[in-house]
């Protein structure tokens, strides 16, 4: 599996190096208008952040649509690995990936700003938030690709075609969303148990929509990897 | 003699398409099989389904008496009629990846493959002709130690100096040890390493046989037999 992301990380690079460039770059021209347009500096360079995340994030949609729908699958698909191996190595490449743009992206901010924005938040938010806020930001990176990447192959295995394939895959992932939210919403008013986290603001956390998600990641997680394995025809 | 792959009553169906009506093939240990059929008559999808990337709809197929799976992928050794390895890839790159990924991979092998077939190992991929493409996806199948070997179309859009070479490549690197299948359109420029050959028409197997014994039985050669039965 390490071989796997180290090969999925190579073909990225460029991509990732570019991102990062374009976010250095862009937020050392922030600098020089530091003194003319004032407040919207730091406001441009989180938009500027936040379209580079958005970037990395679709670049790591390809992660797995390019080995779907183009001739490299035969590269992938006829190694010896599982579907679990598979799985597994696309969601931490992506994970790698996008925080890695995350941290360039946050810390060209905090030069941009002096470190006052981040001095605010280490001042105030305790080892333990922060730690509990870089779980939520991989969680929410590995369970929201996991449930594309289900969509993905469903959609392939479904619909052959590359153009209805991806088309398929998009209403799959539409119905599939507004049946979790669903449920999402008829769990917690079931279930209104919540556990809260102190921090700047406070947080809480519904317990049954924890547990719900994290069953839903284990589903989705396996169910691809094993349509990976023995349902992806090329 | 064991037989390293077995596949019985294969069928293969598409949405309006019967691509494999019931495929019975056997391929043995050390014998050299040579695949051959007109465009469309299920050659690709039945190489396909032994390499482990396309799922029969029904029958059975059987490599070193398992179902295409993680094992079997690791003794077969795949060519494809496509150009699968990544752009950014330089040929030394490929040898590598090749390295990481099959243990039975042997980088002496694969370099001296790559001297016989003049290949810089600092090119980009990108940058190679087709012919040279197709001699370094055969220098990276050649250099694993698989059990069997499936070429599809190996001299496909190769021009004819570069087909011997890729013919004397695969010719000089296949061990008794192992099996191969080929297809191709260029019988008679191939059908001299050929063991047996099994002839495919619409998605099922219409005559198979030891290559000599067809030979002498009919008084044709190979390529004239092909011609006859897909005339």
């Amino acid at each position: 599996m390490f071989h796997l992301i180290k090969y999925e990380l190579r073909g990225k690079l460029l991509t990732i190096l570019g991102i990062c460039l374009t976010v250095i770059i862009g937020n050392l021209f922030l600098m020089t208008k530091i003194e003319s347009w004032q407040i919207g500096v730091p406001v441009l360079s989180g938009f500027l952040g936040g379209a580079a995340l958005v970037v990395i994030c679709i670049s790591s949609l390809t992660l797995m649509s390019d080995y779907l729908y183009e001739e490299q699958g035969y590269l992938l698909f006829t190694l010896p690995q599982s579907g679990v191996s598979i799985m597994a190595s696309r969601l931490i490449a992506a994970v790698i990936q996008i925080s890695f743009v995350a941290l360039v992206s946050a810390t060209m901010f905090g030069v941009l700003d002096q470190g006052r924005l981040l001095n605010a938040i280490f001042n105030q938010v305790g080892l333990h938030e922060l730690v509990y806020s870089i779980f939520l930001h991989l969680w929410a990176i590995i369970s929201t690709l996991t449930f594309i990447y289900f969509c993905m192959v469903v959609g392939r295995i479904a619909l052959k075609g590359k153009k209805i394939g991806k088309i398929g895959s998009f209403i799959i992932f539409v119905l599939l969303s507004a049946a979790k939210a669903g449920l999402t919403v008829g769990i917690l008013n079931s279930f209104p148990q919540v556990v809260q986290i102190q921090s700047i603001t406070t947080m809480t956390m519904n317990v049954g929509s924890v547990v719900f998600d994290f069953v839903t990641f284990i589903l989705l997680f396996t169910a691809t990897s094993y349509l990976l394995e023995h349902k992806v025809d090329l | 003699m064991y037989n390293v792959l077995e596949a019985e009553n294969l069928c293969k169906s598409y949405l309006n398409k019967r691509a494999l009506q019931g495929a019975n093939l056997t391929i043995q240990q050390g014998k050299i099989l040579g695949l051959l059929g007109p465009n469309g008559s299920g050659k690709t999808t039945f190489l396909k389904i032994a390499a482990g990337i396309l799922h029969p709809s029904s029958g059975k197929l059987l490599i070193d008496g398992k179902e295409p799976g993680v094992y079997t992928k690791s003794i077969v050794s795949y060519l494809p009629d496509t150009e699968y390895l990544f752009k950014w890839m330089k040929i030394k790159d490929a040898v590598q990846y090749f390295k990481d990924f099959y243990t039975d991979f042997d980088e002496k092998k694969a370099l001296a493959l790559l001297e016989f077939m003049k290949l810089d190992a600092n090119s980009s991929v990108k940058s190679l002709s087709k012919g040279m493409k197709e001699k370094l996806k055969l220098t990276l199948v050649l250099s694993r130690k698989a059990k069997l070997y499936i070429l599809d179309e190996p001299l496909g859009g190769v021009d004819p100096t570069a087909r011997e070479k890729i013919l004397d490549a695969i010719i000089n690197n296949f061990s008794e040890d192992s099996s191969m299948i080929i297809t191709t359109h260029l019988v008679n420029d191939i059908e001299r390493i050929f063991d047996d050959v099994a002839f495919i028409s619409d998605g099922e197997i219409v005559l198979q046989g030891n290559a000599e014994e067809l030979r002498l039985n009919k008084n044709k050669s190979i390529d004239e037999l092909y011609r006859e039965v897909f005339q």
